[in-house]
């Protein structure tokens, strides 16, 4: 018995299906590729052995110099976190102010170990960059330490250390 | 049996459609190839950042007593209890007593600026501020790769 071969190949409606499939498909990958990217050349500016060095030297000050007035001001404030780029209130200001410029800081934050109200509080009014929103979503907390040094500096990088207090 | 052909209609609109695939594709293959080139040079510029300036931080924590001094032009004497190590640039080359900062294509070492602040605190004592920065800047990765120590002397 003679078997019938089908010549007729595809149809354009087939072709059409099978080729806005495949640009689907290369679209969802592109776009996560740009994500990834992205998410890439953001999180290279956390915590690079630069920036936790230079936090540690901010840190050490604090420990040393400054450790009532952390325990005053996020230990029993309300807010849970508190800013001291300015350096206002610190006993010693001018030398916090020096070390800021030498360490070419755009900010600084005091919080406590779980930065919960100040991720609420950048979220709820925009007070700080969206650069700090995103570090600190993703740092560990799982520490017995109470205080928290979150740093952003000039060029974009971001560093954050526990403080040895209480 | 069918020997009639494509339509000109058929021609033009799968032509298209693998034209549109093929520089779909093309894009893709090319922005991989591109993220796999930059993410090696970046890997190694912060490898190098990471490995030089450990070595430097490292030794001014495990000292005692620390004192920074110029030895000329781009070139640092660092004293690290008594014994004497050299942060120099020479030639675009970066060395730290006998350690080399691995060269990266594309990237241009700047002049090692060095600043020494003396400050005092309320309670009477007093610290050094010393503050050595290096920039590196790399012609294919846009970025901060500079080595910058700070460093307290209390």
């Amino acid at each position: 018995m003679e078997k019938k071969i089908n010549c007729q190949g595809f149809s354009l409606l087939e072709t059409l299906i099978v080729s806005i499939f495949i640009v689907g498909i290369l679209l969802v990958l592109y776009t996560q590729y740009i994500y990834l990217q992205k998410n890439h050349d953001r999180t290279s500016h956390y915590n690079s052995v630069t920036t936790i060095y230079n936090t540690k030297q901010m840190a050490n000050f604090l420990e040393s110099k400054e450790a009532s007035y952390v325990i005053e001001n996020i230990g029993a404030g309300d807010t849970g976190f508190d800013d001291i780029t300015t350096c206002q209130g610190l006993v010693n200001m001018d030398y916090c102010q020096t070390l800021l410029e030498v360490l070419r800081v755009k900010t600084v934050l005091l919080t406590e170990n779980n930065p919960s109200k100040l991720i609420a509080e950048i979220r709820d009014n925009k007070t700080y960059s969206e650069n700090i929103y995103n570090f600190l979503k993703q740092l560990d907390i799982n520490t017995d330490k109470k205080y928290r040094l979150v740093i952003e500096y000039q060029n974009g990088e971001l560093g954050s250390l526990n403080l040895e207090i209480g | 049996m069918n020997e009639k052909g494509f339509t000109i209609v058929e021609t033009i609109a799968t032509f298209l459609l693998v034209s549109t695939i093929s520089v779909l594709l093309f894009e893709l293959f090319i922005s991989l190839e591109q993220m796999y080139n930059r993410g090696e040079i970046q890997t190694r510029l912060l490898i190098n950042q990471s490995n030089f300036q450990r070595r430097i931080e490292q030794d001014l924590a495990n000292s005692a007593t620390v004192s920074i001094t110029e030895c000329g032009s781009n070139c640092l004497r660092f004293s690290l209890d008594g014994l004497e190590k050299e942060l120099k640039l020479e030639d675009g080359r970066l060395f730290y007593d006998n350690y080399t900062l691995q060269n990266v294509s594309g990237s241009t070492i700047g002049e090692i600026t060095h600043r020494s602040i003396l400050k005092s605190f309320t309670d009477g004592g007093s610290a050094t501020i010393e503050d050595i920065y290096i920039p590196i800047q790399n012609k294919i990765m846009k970025g901060d790769y500079s080595i910058h120590i700070v460093y307290q002397i209390v």
